[in-house]
Order: C-alpha cells, then structure tokens, then sequence
C-alpha cells in the first residue's frame, strides 16, 4: 500500500511520524532559504503545512502525485513562508504596486540565466530539465520518454541535474560581479 | 583555503538543510569573514528560490490545484490549494494559498467581529435596560401621582344576568416594569364599564314612579382598607345578595359575601388588595341577578 493510502485511511500515526522525519531538515532548510524568519515561524509553517497535506490526501486531492509526499509539503511550506516573507516586506515599503511589478521583474532574470546555464550542460541534463521546466511534463513521462524507469529515477535524477544547473547558476553569477 | 566546489558544496549543503556540525561551523565562519561567501550564499539563494517556484509549479500542475481554484467561484473544499504558476514571464509567480489557513485566519477575525457585535448589542442593551429601568422609576414616582377620577357608579335594579365569560378581558401581561404594572392595574375595563353605563342608563330613565327595590346608600370612590357598603332593599323576594369584588381584568380577587338581609350594611376588607381599579358587582344571589355594578380605586390620587 502506498504512503498516501495509508494517510487516507487516517493513520495518524504515520502522519506524525512524516512530521517528525522532516522537520529538522524543513527548518534546517527554510532557515536557509528564510533567513529573515524565525524559527518558530519556521516551524508553525511547518505544522499548518502538514494540515493542508492531511486535508487534501483525504480529499483525493494527492491521489495521483508522482512526486513524494515529502516534496509536496515542503512545496506546501516554502510557499507560505515565501507569501509571508512578501507580506513582511510589502509591509515595510508600504508599497503593494511596486512590489508586484518587481515580483514579475525577479524571476525574468534568473530565466535568462537558466536559459543561457541550461546549454552548459550535459546533452541529458539538457533534455530533463527542458522537458520538465518548459515542457512541463510529468516525471512518468519524462522517465518513459528517456528511458529512466519509473518516475523515481526521474526524479533522482532531476534532482542531481538541478543542482549542476543552480551550480552553473551561481558560477555564472559569480563570474559577472568580477 | 578551500576552493570554490568545495565553497559551493557547502551552500549547496547548507540549502538543502544537509551540513553536519563540522561544516556547519565552517559555513559560519565563511558567512561572517568572506563577504563574497556571503554574496554567494545570497545569490544561490535567489536561485533556489527560483528552482523551487519552476517545481512547485510542476508540482501543483500535477495535483491538479490549479484549475479547480481557477474555475470555480468557490474552493473546492476549505483546505484547497490555490496555484498562480507563470507560463510566460509576464504572469504571477506561482503561489500555494493553503486556503484553509486563511480561512481559519478569516474565521477567526469573523469570531472577533461577531464577538465585538455581540458585546456591543449586550452593552446597549444594558445600557437601555438602564436608561429603562431610570425611565420607569420616573414613571412610577407618577403613577403614585396618578389620579384616578373613575366615579362609583350607582345602579339600581338589574334586569339580566350576568354574563361573566362575555366580560373576560384579555388580562394584560404580568411582565414588565413595576410602574408598567401598577399603570395596568388602573386601566378601565370597557366591557365592565359598559355595564355601569347601562345601570346608569337604566336609573336615568327610570320614571319617577318607580318604585327602587334595591339601593346602593354608601359606596366608597376610593378605599384604603375596608370598602363600605350600605345598601337599601325593598324587594321581598332577594334573600341573600352577594357582593362580589373583580380587579380591572374581569378576575374575582375577593371571596364572595353574603348579606344576611335585604338592607343594611358591611364592610369588605381590601388590605390585601394590591392598587388598582376594581369592579364590585352586587349580586341576588337566588335570581343571580346582577343588581348593581360599581367600581373603586385602591391606591393613586
């Protein structure tokens, strides 16, 4: 039976086992992507997130996920804390217009540095993450179209190329402040 | 000095939540000495950021939260996600509104609201039943004041029965203020104060010839303790007459007295009668007869 079965059946125990097994690495991790926000922030975050992962498997809502229950309440988490930390900081400008017209301004460039650190990499790294981030499909699909398996290993192996790419990332950055 | 994979391994580390309690302590000191370190771990931060939004938006699309918010006017369920993932540059970054929070948030203001809604109503409330309570004492200062001119009718002969259910009067509420009662107490009967019309009617056209076979001598306009009675009585046949006292809502508050005799004279005791207006009715009780029918105040000016 599947992790996500099990939680439908309302095995609260194994939910809280899921709450335990992550939180350190959640906190760990937010506080690093989250620096201006505290740890019991951090860590409220985390209990509400776990609610809404409980309440949308009951639902069916996760039924049909290829990905770990693990990411989605870390995807869960990090955005509400993402909300949040926007919140803070539209709140000390006191500028709401501004700051949309920023968020749309923000992701523009870290595309085109995608876009020119994507072609850095390796032919497979390419062809993954092209059909994952432009392409939009889903890891089965990826993972029958190259050849990995099942979407696990696509998975794996979407991770691994992630990094290079954000290392690719960084260095270009870093290239361009000299 | 470590080289630049081994700097970026450690970022990379300390993102993913992964560094032990060595590296760790090195990320620190690299963070506080080095500030191109810093900028680094400030850069690779955008980027995760970044990374994390393009999953997240993979993420939900395969859920399936995205349409079902967007379709819909309402959530498909109180803990529904909603995603605002970009397609081109020039959409909204992707946003997981766990809906339930907010909710939960909102229900919280709304509780707040109701509960300030609720206190201010109560706090009115009190303060009218104040303001009332003050209005009211005023009042009642005023119905000790009140003056009562309801004159005691006399009547003579009756010619029909009485008919008491036809008398009922919808008693008034026993609720409310004690002014609010006492006012009730003195108001007028009109079906009562029918009868003693037509006593008075009967009286005033009565011919002079008449002969009066019953006679009400000494009532009493208004009684403290006792209410007088003197009566005259030249009808042979009523044996036994009865007098009856009921309280300005038609209900017999006095126990009935019989009057041994045709004429003469009693005194009903109304100590324990509460102020008010009240009816007394005078009663052959063989006949069952209403002879008369008076009223009196008890209390008032």
């Amino acid at each position: 039976m599947r992790l996500i079965d099990k939680l439908k059946q309302g095995n609260k125990d194994l939910l809280q086992a899921i709450y335990q097994q992550h939180k350190g690495r959640f906190i760990n991790t937010m506080k690093a992507r989250f620096p201006e926000c505290d740890i019991l922030q951090i860590e409220d975050t985390y209990s509400e997130a776990i609610e809404v992962l409980y309440h949308n498997i009951e639902q069916g809502k996760l039924d049909n996920i290829e990905q770990s229950v693990e990411s989605y309440l870390f995807a869960i988490a990090r955005n509400k804390l993402y909300r949040d930390s926007k919140k803070a900081q539209k709140n000390l400008r006191l500028s709401v217009d501004v700051e949309e017209e920023k968020e749309e301004d923000v992701w523009e460039n870290e595309r085109k540095l995608m876009d020119v650190c994507l072609n850095q990499l390796g032919d497979r790294c390419q062809k993954l993450l092209k059909l994952f981030y432009y392409k939009h499909k889903s890891l089965q699909d990826i993972a029958q179209e190259m050849g990995f398996g099942d979407s696990q290993n696509a998975s794996a192996a979407k991770y691994k190329c992630t990094q290079k790419l954000k290392t690719r990332m960084l260095k270009n950055m870093k290239d361009k402040r000299r | 000095m470590k080289d630049n994979d081994t700097k970026f391994e450690l970022i990379e580390k300390y993102f993913e939540g992964k560094l032990t309690t060595t590296e760790k302590t090195t990320f620190d000191l690299l963070l506080a000495n080095n500030q191109e370190f810093a900028q680094d771990v400030s850069d690779y931060r955008k980027i995760t950021a970044f990374t994390e939004f393009l999953d997240d938006k993979v993420l939900l699309k395969d859920i399936d939260i995205t349409s079902r918010q967007t379709n819909t006017s309402q959530p498909a369920s109180k803990y529904q996600l909603k995603a605002q993932a970009p397609v081109t540059s020039k959409e909204k970054r992707a946003v997981i509104k766990p809906v339930f929070l907010q909710q939960r948030i909102n229900n919280r203001y709304a509780a707040a609201v109701i509960l300030f809604l609720v206190g201010t109503v109560v706090v009115s409330l009190m303060l009218s039943h104040f303001d009332s309570e003050n209005y009211n004492a005023s009042i009642s200062k005023d119905t000790r004041s009140l003056h009562v001119s309801h004159s005691v009718s006399l009547g003579k002969e009756v010619i029909e029965k009485p008919r008491e259910k036809q008398l009922a009067v919808k008693p008034k509420a026993s609720k409310g203020t004690h002014s609010d009662y006492l006012a009730a107490n003195f108001e007028v009967n009109e079906t009562l104060e029918r009868h003693i019309d037509k006593y008075a009617r009967a009286i005033q056209n009565r011919s002079d010839n008449q002969v009066t076979s019953f006679k009400i001598i000494k009532p009493q306009k208004k009684v403290v303790n006792t209410l007088d009675i003197e009566w005259k009585s030249t009808d042979a046949s009523i044996k036994n007459i009865i007098v009856k006292i009921f309280n300005n809502r038609n209900k017999q508050v006095l126990d009935t007295y019989n009057f041994p005799s045709n004429s003469g004279k009693t005194k009903l005791n109304t100590a324990k009668l509460v102020q008010g207006l009240y009816y007394w009715r005078v009663i052959d009780e063989e006949s069952e007869k209403v002879l008369f029918t008076g009223k009196f105040t008890k209390g008032g000016k």
